[in-house]
């Protein structure tokens, strides 16, 4: 899989699931701090029809972000993926599952429900996935790199419905990640990157 | 003709002509108006739009964080069956094509206030013509949903 092999220059990871395992535990740490530190001061001041709307948009994300996982450990499972790539894309999924507790503990903290993972066979089974269809570690790149970029966007067009501002600074962060890793992704396809200004979003 | 000036005013045919041109020409620019975005739209550029904007929620075939777009045009909003919509744009009486997606495209909270898709991802007018070239092309087909003119086939109860 040389041809779309992520240069270790690019993202520097250990390679082997353990680590990968125990920063995914410390990610978790991460992601309560990065709760923690922006403490959706103006929830109380909200009345509950705002809440609400909030925790719908959180819900939203939260779906893509199981969405991510989900396509993420399908693509590490395939076998597709040759062992630095492995590396990346289990950082990634890594990325993903700290957004997840992110999502959760701001959904809870507000009142919310999160809404629950689909398993894996119905996301194995979507057609918007298409995992059928995967038969190289590329196919396997440009998945991810297609849910990254549509994250990003979706990310981006909800920040100006948030009625608490500290959730779109979280928005913000998580647009951060996703459009790092769509970049990576696109690198390692040896595709180029956008040439207009503002390429993401609307 | 002055309103009670008591006199006519003579009939000026040079001027009613032009009455009559103007108006043939604003009605022509109007009716055409829809033809030539449509001909300028690039259905392609809306398949890359819809993948990047769209398809994080919305897929043509499954119900996903938005609903599917099979069979589209035509179709009552929030009436696709298996999707769990606002009682906002259950209630909108809106009836999705070129013009009424144009508008929900722009502005999905202005068109219809506290709906569930809080999201701002075509501003720009001919991404919209882009996107709905694209749709017009993809959705084609048996959709779910309540038709236009149709008393509820598709509708499922577990719409909100």
């Amino acid at each position: 899989m040389s041809d779309t092999q992520i240069p270790s220059t690019l993202i520097d990871v250990g390679g082997s699931r353990r680590s990968f395992l125990r920063r995914s535990a410390l990610l978790s740490g991460a992601a309560v701090a990065l709760l923690g530190g922006v403490p959706l001061r103006g929830i109380a001041a909200h009345n509950d029809a705002q809440a609400s709307s909030d925790v719908n948009i959180l819900n939203v994300a939260l779906g893509l972000e199981h969405e991510g996982i989900a396509a993420y450990q399908i693509g590490a499972g395939s076998g597709l993926l040759d062992k630095p790539t492995l590396a990346v894309a289990s950082l990634f999924l890594s990325h993903h599952e700290g957004h997840r507790e992110v999502l959760m503990g701001a959904i809870k903290k507000m009142g919310g429900t999160p809404v629950a993972a689909k398993t894996t066979d119905e996301y194995k089974a979507s057609e918007k996935l298409n995992v059928k269809a995967i038969k190289t570690a590329a196919d396997v790149l440009r998945l991810a790199q297609r849910l990254e970029l549509g994250a990003a966007n979706a990310y981006i067009g909800v920040m100006p419905s948030f009625t608490d501002r500290s959730l779109s600074q979280v928005a913000g962060r998580l647009i951060a990640d996703e459009t790092m890793h769509w970049t990576a992704l696109t690198q390692a396809l040896g595709e180029a990157l956008p040439k207009p200004t503002l390429s993401f979003g609307a | 003709m002055a309103a009670g000036s008591g006199r006519h005013r003579p009939y000026n045919i040079l001027e009613a002509s032009m009455r009559i041109h103007r108006g043939i020409g604003l009605l022509t620019a109007t009716l055409l108006l829809p033809l030539v975005s449509s001909a300028a739209a690039d259905a392609k550029r809306g398949e890359k739009l819809y993948t990047g904007r769209c398809g994080a929620c919305h897929s043509i075939a499954d119900n996903g964080a938005g609903p599917r777009h099979r069979g589209l045009f035509g179709c009552k909003a929030g009436t696709q069956a298996g999707f769990n919509y606002s009682d906002a744009l259950r209630k909108s009486g809106i009836v999705w094509d070129d013009q009424t997606l144009d508008r929900w495209l722009a502005d999905p909270n202005k068109m219809v206030p506290g709906n569930s898709m809080a999201v701002q991802l075509a501003s720009d007018p001919t991404d919209r013509a882009d996107l709905i070239a694209w749709l017009r092309a993809a959705t084609t087909g048996e959709g779910s949903c309540q038709r236009a003119g149709s008393a509820g086939q598709g509708q499922s109860a577990a719409h909100r």
